[in-house]
């Protein structure tokens, strides 16, 4: 970020060539930067058909917030509502999310309530002045121990774990939401557990799908990606909230400031997206990338898609981070 | 020769004002801190979204408006929580990877941000209207600290406390900021008459701060508090306007 702010700052006094050779200078390329990785975008949100229509009764959303823009934030379309013939119970819903889910490690369990009754001061602070109907429920995500967050110090290794947990607990209660809607089983008005935690809320769609490509193929494009950034697969799980979210960690030789520096540029390849008309489209629901080194885990990115707006990241070291980082932090001088 | 030697000049010149960036900071803040145990339990102000004359931007940049509490530790050792409203243009430059993913660009939305231990996340909100004012509020709620817009709670975090000060906020802030030293227009507009001043919680009532401290001397940036602290008082970021 300060290397931009250099070449702001030089550009304006009419040097920017002499900033762009520090630039360079400073992140020595990967090995094979000949490799070239196909673009594989997604189809352009031109193509998508309008927003269906979800009945509140099997599916309720929170209101949007007063001054809130009152625009869905759609990221892939949406399929049309139809309710099954027979209704599942929550319980089986959530089995059956769990049994797909792909990682057993950290999620154990999903237990449901019913909602706090929309009644008092809960209308406005929990339900944004909506009444979810009076069968709806929330969902706790149960891990299986307890989560290493709780270390005042964690180790790097302990980030990673937790930003995993967090991450997976994130997919599962988006994924939730739209199962017990798509069953038409109960609206699920809020999810929490795991670090995560989650509202129905009208601002982010429902029961989108994404145009993942097939497990083979992801696999050997992350070969060929590799290939290019200079890094090795250590562990890919292709888990399956709905649909395909790959969790990556992988290990290089590469020095750590340089590799940071492209990570931007190695997720753009791995979940390509089009963008059209102020809209984005993305190939999956969620993606998570970490690297390590023989010290270890040094930086992480993750995002989830579907029934929220999450997305995070984590460097070992505080000054260097793979993208800009938003409000209070360690004051770093720039290097480069 | 002489050429170069202008040349030359002209790197050092250019370099030496990069130096001052470097040293300088691209936030601009009101704080109130405790190295001991406090009973802060929460902050919020009326924060108001700045008008299409009172912002502008070049990517990739952005800006924010908010109020967060802290554990009182930096770095890996920081825990903190802040609620506002941010305004953002590049595409994938997004703070914190995608929070802005699928909205339009430049954006403008409220967002949640963590900060973990160095681990930050951030959470998309929904879209921005310019010009609204909403009372942006982070609180500890039964062991916990969740954020709130106009009192309505954004349940993002579950479980997001702290041992560090009692449990309780060692540092609560009216911020803003820039992403990157760029050319650009951003008013943290706070407080206002009629609105809700910039506040402490301590459990059982809000009530005004008063003794703050800052703003620091941030590129950039011109804070305005001489109607501080019931009227409206702002931080205004303006490069090559």
């Amino acid at each position: 970020v300060k290397l931009l702010s250099c070449c702001a700052l030089a550009a304006l006094a009419g040097l920017a060539a002499a900033c762009g050779a520090g630039v360079s200078s400073s992140y020595p390329t990967a090995g094979a930067l000949s490799v070239r990785v196909p673009p594989q975008r997604p189809p352009s949100p031109t193509t998508w058909s309008h927003y269906p229509h979800f009945p509140q009764q099997l599916c309720w959303e929170s209101p949007f917030l007063k001054g809130e823009v009152r625009a869905v934030r759609r990221l892939a379309p949406s399929d049309a509502f139809s309710p099954h013939r027979h209704r599942i119970s929550p319980e089986t819903v959530a089995h059956r999310l769990l049994a797909r889910f792909g990682d057993q490690r950290y999620i154990r369990s999903i237990r449901f309530s019913p909602a706090p009754p929309a009644v008092g001061r809960r209308v406005h602070v929990l339900y944004a002045g909506g009444h979810p109907p009076r069968d709806s429920l929330v969902a706790k995500i149960v891990v299986r121990s307890r989560r290493p967050l709780l270390s005042r110090h964690p180790s790097p290794k302990q980030s990673l774990t937790n930003a995993v947990i967090s991450w997976e607990a994130t997919l599962v209660g988006g994924a939730l939401r739209d199962d017990l809607c798509s069953t038409g089983t109960a609206p699920l008005v809020a999810w929490h557990g795991a670090g995560a935690a989650g509202l129905s809320e009208r601002v982010f769609a429902l029961d989108q799908r994404f145009p993942n490509p097939s497990r083979a193929a992801f696999r050997r494009r992350v070969s060929l990606i590799g290939r290019r950034y200079g890094f090795h697969v250590v562990s890919m799980r292709l888990l399956q909230p709905r649909q395909i979210a790959p969790l990556l960690i992988v290990g290089t030789s590469r020095p750590r400031k340089a590799f940071v520096h492209d990570i931007p540029a190695i997720m753009n390849l791995l979940d390509p997206t089009s963008s059209a008309n102020d809209q984005t489209a993305n190939t999956f629901e969620g993606l998570f990338f970490a690297v390590e080194n023989t010290d270890g885990p040094f930086a992480e990115v993750q995002y989830a898609l579907r029934g929220s707006g999450e997305s995070g990241e984590w460097s070992s070291d505080p000054c260097d981070y793979p993208y800009m980082v938003v409000g209070p932090r360690q004051k770093c001088r720039a290097s480069g | 020769m002489r050429k170069g030697l202008i040349a030359v000049a002209a790197v050092a010149a250019a370099l030496a004002l990069v130096g001052v960036a470097r040293a300088s900071t691209d936030q601009e803040y009101l704080y109130w801190s405790s190295s001991t145990n406090t009973d802060w339990m929460g902050v919020r102000s009326s924060i108001s979204n700045p008008a299409g004359s009172q912002r502008a931007i070049s990517s990739p940049d952005f800006f924010i408006s908010s109020v967060y509490a802290t554990n009182g530790d930096t770095g890996t050792n920081a825990r903190a929580l802040q609620q506002g409203v941010l305004y953002i243009d590049g595409e994938r430059l997004d703070p914190n990877g995608n929070c802005t993913e699928g909205v339009s660009s430049p954006a403008m939305f409220y967002f949640e941000e963590t900060d973990d231990h160095g681990s930050y996340t951030c959470y998309y909100e929904g879209g921005a209207s310019t010009t609204d004012t909403h009372v942006q509020q982070v609180k500890k709620t039964s062991g916990n600290w969740f954020a709130y817009m106009d009192g309505n709670k954004i349940t993002n975090y579950s479980s997001f406390n702290w041992t560090d000060c009692g449990g309780n906020a060692c540092g609560l802030y009216a911020f803003g900021e820039e992403g990157s030293f760029a050319c650009g227009l951003w008013q943290a507009k706070f407080s206002g008459s009629g609105n809700t001043d910039w506040q402490q919680y301590n459990g059982t009532l809000w009530s005004t701060i008063h003794n703050y401290s800052g703003p620091p001397i941030s590129y950039g940036w011109t804070p305005n508090l001489n109607s501080f602290p019931d009227g409206l008082w702002t931080f205004t970021y303006s490069v090559c306007q």
